[in-house]
């Protein structure tokens, strides 16, 4: 049998699906410190960022068993589940409602994990991918990071920046279709120029 | 919305950044099965991937760990 340590996150998920708890600790091992990481971002309360991250493993052990076994991020639904939970423990806090879609939560479903394979290149790339971030404009960068890190909605940011909710949710806009693109570039080919 | 302007929502759906009535529409249509609008959702998750990462992790407490494996244990 392969030495955790060189198994992939998805091949430790299906074991964790099995109820090895040595495999669901090494993943554990490796995502933790950067969900940890994003969810101080978000609570600055250390024991609280710390919670959520139990929790967001909590439901992953849970949903092992449902996971898809080919071709979806185990990090990409880690890191996005902690930041609802990050983001709507914060919002509960400031007495907001959680954020979502209108039904459910938009990560109910896996339709839009990324491949592993594309978030491994996002990790090899990411010193380059931080450039591309720098080269939206101040203002742009600030609004996004209001987004993802306060979880403040188009109408509360325009609200926030005293700014028409038409302008601000075309800023946003722009903003991820230039990301997108350039990260689409990164991804696709090193000869991008960044 | 029609279709092809719902490029540029998928990633403040995933955020939980629209307003209702736009999330609605964009559950609406991915329930319809678009090919191309899935393909696009999973580009947003790479572009949100992206933008959640934290310029550093964070150390974790050994406690943590041990608390969260003994919740686990007990499952």
């Amino acid at each position: 049998m392969t030495a955790l340590e060189e198994q992939s996150h998805e091949a430790l998920a299906t074991r964790a699906a099995e109820r090895d708890l040595g495999a669901f600790a090494e993943l554990y091992g490796r995502l933790a410190p950067g969900l940890l990481g994003m969810a101080l971002r978000i609570l600055p309360d250390h024991a609280a960022a710390a919670g959520i991250v139990e929790q967001a493993f909590v439901l992953f052990w849970n949903e092992t068993r449902r996971f898809p076994r080919d071709g979806a991020s185990v990090a990409a639904w880690l890191s996005l589940t902690a930041r609802q939970i990050a983001v709507n423990t914060r919002r509960s806090r400031l007495r907001l409602p959680a954020v979502s879609g209108s039904k459910t939560s938009p990560l109910g479903d896996y339709a839009w994990l990324p491949h592993p394979e594309e978030i491994a290149r996002i990790e090899e790339r990411r010193e380059l991918l931080r450039k591309v971030l720098h080269q939206l404009p101040k203002d742009q960068r600030d609004a996004l990071e209001l987004v993802v890190f306060e979880g403040l909605t188009e109408e509360e940011l325009a609200a926030r920046l005293g700014e028409p909710l038409g302008r601000v949710r075309s800023g946003l806009r722009a903003s991820m279709r230039f990301l997108r693109h350039r990260l689409r570039a990164v991804l696709g080919t090193w000869s991008a120029n960044i | 919305m029609v279709c092809q302007y719902l490029e540029d929502t998928f990633e403040l759906y995933l955020l939980g950044a629209l307003s209702r009535d736009d999330s609605a529409s964009v559950e609406s249509h991915l329930g319809t099965g678009c090919a191309t609008c899935r393909e696009q959702l999973r580009d947003a998750g790479l572009t949100v991937y992206l933008l959640c990462q934290p310029a550093k992790p964070a150390r974790l407490n050994p406690k943590q760990k041990s608390h969260l494996f003994h919740r686990l244990r007990e499952k």
